[in-house]
């Protein structure tokens, strides 16, 4: 019985060390979809903050510069993409794709000018579990939830700070006003324009830690595929979680057992390929998706860009 | 109570492009008083008090208030000057909560201190009688529960004038009259009430003074007391003058006792719901006869948009039946009515009717694009397509540079002709024409008229929805009067007088021998 | 008549590109000078090294082929305003309906099983993006992330099927045994080497062009993209054309797919979508709609695709900078195109 419950135990532990990006992007995504801002560049964006962090925290050896620069990162693409969705009023989904794919090839491009090509990969001193006294020692609960990584404390704070900011706030309930209904909150004195361009810039830092997140836990090192399609999945995250920062924090533990399932089900020995259980995280995904649809409820003016002198019937 | 004048407004004057808005309107508000604006759909009574809310900035003319000249450019210009306005269509976030209305966008600071907020709002609520649940989301309130957050917002400004644009065509008589309720509370402590409205008898009990605007110009300002309702019709519907061009009467109305043809389109019992889930059409019947225009009038938003969409089975009606000829088409899609010979000039041209990014041949082709000549089997012959809409644009006078240019270019005048040249491509059974001359000059609009009656002469049945009285009577061969998706009468030609129709618009049953009661 | 449109408009439509492509190359020079090369041999690798030789010319077509057939894939569905990003997944579903073909019927004579295994490719694809058509249809679920998906699950299943039963057991890499010399698209030309599949990929955007800008159901895509509840409202079936046009477009995808296997790898790869999924969007967004615009769009990326692997070869620039460059084109491109706009 011990042997079970050591396997859940890390299992588990696994699996909330692994929710730290979703729960990030999640969270990233949120800020940014209710001023209106629908960020698809995810994937693209993780990569390349993942990219800047590692190659920031390899070249001075420090985990905190390496994060910063990650959230630099971030907040230059979040930049970007409000210039050309905001300002230029292009399509979000257009804007977000371009960003995804110029984020990959600045990520490997950065990669490949300050490591080049060598045979062992060079690694980068990872997060360590800061053991909270006494917490800690609880069975299961103990090495599940109170031995995580700062940046896991990090995003539950984040989490719950961001939904303070939008639910109890006169800041927060303008700026969801802004995701509403614009033409409303442009009469009602609110900068549209300003809300959407701030709430992205700093959704793209939250996206910067998301993948700078990733090179520093677990192993270390970076590859091109260490996003893995989480990015995208956090899109899935953010529906799921209708775009509000508490039931995003708690649907990132299901995304991320999901994610963990794939790695960890082999050690099962189930008698499928173990292709199969790679997939699980995506299908599960899938089927997510297929119920969050049917109650779609999000902002109402998500996706659509706001343009003070279209004629309204 | 204190005197004086809140706001003057000299010789104002408003275009649009070609179109004048306003011609030279004055306009005084007193301290105190309700001064109704009243004139028909059109009539320049909105445009006027958005030059004063800063909305729109008039091309001459000038603007007091208390006394002192002003100049203002924008919303905020006008709240600053203490004038504050609550339009027909409420600015109103749906997901959000009364309370979290009244607050957005006011204050200082990050933190709400609720408790405290809410206490004011409480007390404005109570003060001025508008009761409203703060915690209930905009979207699941009743409409005059919405307008009631709606002014409330307003009031924490403190405004000395505050303009009600239609405030009551939504709301049910209860609710109108808590609304004139606080109406009065408001003028009891000093401000200034504008109440634009079409409707004659609410205010005669509502206003002290009433101004009546048509076309854009004044055409006088009354005090209640001295004014009768007949009176304030005639003001409103233009008394003598009726400048109708071109079109002989003579040769548009049968004049013999009404022969109607066969039953074309039977709607029996229907009852549509609008977007919002509410009844927009209550239980209509009618019959429709080949060879007849039939008008249907009505203040617009009384369900005659869902009645055109049920017809042409846009919207699926909750009940009742539509025949076709005697077959039950109630449950069909818009391509089988279209394809039956059913035509459709829809009213929202832009969102219902336009195809933006493709020509204005492709525009015109729309609905006919698969038959013949237009299509042979899975092709199209465009050469076919052009000729056609070389032909239209001629007809119907369509300025654009070429048929290939793209139709959301076009000016909205001429995209309106792009529809209607459209629907009347071929002769139809059926065309349910909703506000087709809207925008229009008056040749086009005539165009649109002779073309409507020489679809009628080939045996087709119109149904002709529209703001417009005067065209109705001069074309319709009855009249079907809609308030609030029921039926509430329906009149031949020798009974069409604007009063009476005016009077059933508004809701008022009509009586026997004329009186009103 | 037929056209109406006159030349200086025509240049007039050109002005962003050409805005966006001296920015963007603008761009490249500014990193090649950070990196400490020679900017000029940049741009001439970058630029010419597709024409350099005729085996240069032969991999530029190589990739032109499935490079134009993905754009299409993608440009489809863009019609009614749908982003088909999942042709990566389709690509591969019909490399394995490719060999699938190949490698169960492997007897069949190549006049048969040819046109079978480039038709079995077609509808692996079309049945790989039915489940996101599907998905849009019933659900209203976002095409954009279900096709992402998607493509993250054809991985797996490539690799499946590579390090199954038909695995190659001789190849370090995933990847399956070839297919059949008589299922080989035959060879037009062999230096430069192209095969039918280059007349295929020439051939194919000329009937969906006529498609969509001819026939009854391309006119109603259209209409569909343009304005859906007006289509809706004059009779067309709106919701029903965005998940076709997504099928169709699977299709296409999955054609390159097989393309690819029979006339370049004979065989299901790892990897060997390469980077087409994401070029792809670029060209069609650059592109977007027009279709003389997407070849010639299809062709300038091919061009400094090769350009930049030449680049890696002789000067040591990573290729990954190209990537950069082209998404960068893509912005360019779309600020060009607010500011022309703007200025009318």
């Amino acid at each position: 019985m011990t042997d079970l419950l050591a396997q859940l135990t890390d299992f588990f532990s696994l699996a909330v060390a692994v929710s730290v990006p979703y729960i990030l992007a999640g969270q990233s995504m949120t800020l940014a979809g209710r001023t209106g801002v629908f960020l698809v560049f995810n994937e693209g964006v993780m990569l390349a903050s993942a990219s800047s962090t590692f190659l920031v925290a390899y070249l001075t050896g420090n985990i905190l510069l390496g994060l910063l620069a990650g959230a630099l990162t971030g907040a230059v693409f979040g930049l970007i993409m409000s210039f050309f969705s905001v300002t230029l009023k292009q399509d979000q989904f257009v804007v977000g794709l371009a960003l995804f794919i110029m984020g990959v090839g600045v990520a490997n491009m950065l990669y490949k000018i300050v490591i080049g090509v060598v045979s062992t990969p060079p690694q980068v001193p990872t997060l360590k579990g800061i053991g909270i006294p006494l917490l800690s020692d609880i069975p299961f609960l103990g090495p599940v939830i109170f031995d995580q990584s700062g940046m896991f404390y990090f995003a539950v704070a984040l989490s719950l700070a961001l939904w303070y900011f939008l639910y109890r706030t006169r800041y927060g309930l303008n700026l969801r006003s802004v995701g509403e209904n614009p033409r409303v909150s442009d009469s009602l004195g609110i900068n549209v324009f300003r809300t959407r361009y701030l709430a992205t810039i700093v959704a793209g830092m939250i996206m910067g830690l998301a993948g700078g997140y990733l090179p520093l836990y677990f192993t270390g090192t970076y590859t091109p595929a260490l996003v893995g399609g989480r990015g995208w999945i956090a899109i899935a995250l953010t529906l799921f979680g209708r775009w509000s920062p508490l039931p995003v924090l708690g649907g990132a533990l299901v995304f991320s057992v999901a994610d963990v399932f794939g790695t960890y089900g082999q050690i099962l020995d189930l008698p499928v390929s173990p292709y199969f259980l790679f997939m699980v995280p995506f299908i599960v995904t899938l089927v997510i998706l297929v119920q969050v649809y049917r109650k779609a409820e999000l902002p109402q003016a998500l996706g659509k860009a706001y343009d003070r002198e279209s004629v309204e019937d | 109570m204190p005197n004086g004048t809140l706001v003057e407004m000299k010789g104002v004057v408003k275009r649009f492009g070609e179109l004048l808005a306003l011609d030279h309107v004055d306009f005084t508000l007193e301290r105190g008083e309700v001064h109704a604006l009243l004139g028909e759909n059109g009539a320049g009574k909105t445009t006027l008090m958005n030059v004063l809310f800063g909305l729109y900035r008039a091309n001459e003319g000038e603007v007091f208030v208390e006394g002192k000249p002003v100049s203002i450019r924008d919303p905020k210009d006008a709240l600053a000057q203490g004038v504050a306005m609550v339009h027909q269509h409420f600015k109103l976030v749906a997901n959000f909560t009364a309370l979290e209305n009244i607050l957005l966008g006011t204050g200082r600071g990050l933190q709400f201190d609720k408790k405290a907020e809410r206490e004011k709002v409480e007390k404005l609520s109570q003060e001025y009688g508008l009761v409203v649940d703060l915690d209930s989301k905009i979207r699941d309130l009743p409409v005059g529960a919405q307008q009631r957050v709606e002014i409330l917002r307003v009031l924490r400004r403190e405004p000395k004038v505050l303009i009600l644009d239609e405030p009551t065509s939504s709301l049910t008589p209860q609710e109108a009259d808590v609304l004139l309720g606080a109406i009065d509370k408001l003028t009891e402590k000093g401000l200034g009430v504008v109440f634009i409205t079409h409707k004659v008898k609410e205010v005669m009990a509502v206003a002290d003074r009433i101004t009546v605007l048509k076309g854009g110009r004044l055409m006088g300002t009354v005090s209640v007391s001295g004014a009768s309702e007949k009176e304030l019709v005639e003001l409103m519907m233009g008394g003598k003058e009726f400048a109708r061009p071109l079109l002989d009467p003579s040769q548009i109305r049968r004049q013999e006792a009404l022969s109607l043809g066969e039953p074309i389109l039977e709607v029996s019992n229907l009852t549509v719901e609008s977007s919002k889930g509410v009844a927009a059409v209550s239980d209509l019947s009618f019959v429709l006869h080949e060879g007849e225009i039939l008008g249907v009038a009505g203040v617009s938003g009384n369900g005659q948009r869902e009645l055109a969409e049920a017809i042409m089975a846009v919207r699926r009606p909750k009940s009742g039946s539509i025949k076709l000829k005697g077959v039950d088409v109630t449950k069909r899609t818009p391509h089988w009515m279209l394809a039956q010979g059913v035509s459709y000039i829809p009213e929202d041209r832009m969102g219902d009717g336009l195809l933006p990014t493709m020509s204005v041949a492709e525009n015109l082709m729309l609905s006919h694009h698969y038959v013949p000549p237009y299509a042979r089997g899975f092709v199209i012959n465009y050469e076919v397509v052009e000729e056609t809409a070389k032909k239209a644009v001629q007809d119907y006078n369509i300025k654009t540079p070429s048929v290939s240019t793209h139709a959301g270019r076009l000016s909205g005048g001429n995209i309106q002709k792009v529809l209607i040249a459209r629907a009347l491509l071929t002769p139809s059974k059926v065309v349910v024409a909703h506000n087709p001359t809207r925008g229009l000059d008056i040749a086009t609009t005539d165009l649109v008229l002779k073309n409507l009656i020489s679809q009628r002469e080939g045996g087709a049945g119109i149904v002709l929805i529209s703001e417009d009285l005067d065209e109705l009577m001069m074309v319709s061969d009855r009249i079907l009067v809609l308030y609030r998706g029921t039926l509430m009468g329906v009149l031949a030609p020798d009974r069409y007088d604007k009063y009476t129709i005016g009077a059933l618009m508004a809701g008022r049953p009509m009586h026997e021998g004329g009186k009103q009661g | 008549m037929s056209s109406g449109i006159k030349l200086d408009e025509y240049v007039d439509k050109m002005v962003p590109y050409l805005i966006g492509i001296v920015a963007a190359l603008s761009a490249a020079g500014l990193i090649l000078a950070a990196l400490g090369k020679n900017v000029l041999q940049g741009y001439a690798t970058l630029l010419t090294a597709s024409f350099g030789s005729t085996t240069n010319v032969g991999l530029l077509i190589l990739k032109f082929i499935p490079l134009l057939m993905m754009s299409l894939a993608f440009s489809v569905p863009l019609i009614v305003r749908k982003f088909n990003v999942g042709n990566e997944g389709q690509f591969l579903l019909g490399a394995i309906g490719a060999v699938t073909v190949g490698l169960t019927f492997s007897d069949l004579p190549g006049a048969l099983g040819l046109p079978l295994l480039l038709l079995s490719s077609m509808l692996f694809g079309l049945a790989w993006a039915a489940v996101p058509a599907l998905m849009l249809y019933k659900f209203r679920v976002n095409e954009v992330i279900s096709t992402i998906l998607m493509n993250f699950i054809s991985f797996y299943l490539v690799l499946y099927v590579a390090t199954g039963s038909w695995r190659d057991e001789f190849a370090g890499h995933p990847e399956t045994r070839p297919i059949p010399a008589s299922f080989e698209l035959p060879l037009l030309s062999a230096n430069p080497q192209v095969s039918l599949g280059f007349v295929i990929s020439i051939v194919l955007p000329l009937l969906v062009y006529y498609y969509v800008f001819k026939s009854v159901q391309g006119y109603e895509l259209r209409a569909a993209g343009a304005n859906d509840r007006a289509a809706y409202v004059f009779g067309i079936n709106s919701k029903l054309l965005a998940p076709f046009a997504i099928m169709l477009g699977g299709a296409l995808a999955g054609l390159a797919g097989g393309i690819e296997v029979a006339g370049l790898q004979f065989r299901l790869l790892e990897g060997m979508q390469s980077n087409y999924g994401a070029l792809s969007i670029i060209v069609a967004l650059i592109a977007s709609g027009n279709p003389l615009g997407l070849f010639l769009s299809a062709l300038f990326i091919s061009v400094i695709e090769i350009g930049g692997s030449a680049m890696k070869a002789t000067m040591g620039v990573p290729v990954e900078t190209v990537y950069v460059i082209e998404a960068l084109l893509l912005l360019f491109i779309l600020m060009a195109n607010v500011y022309r706009r703007r200025r009318r």
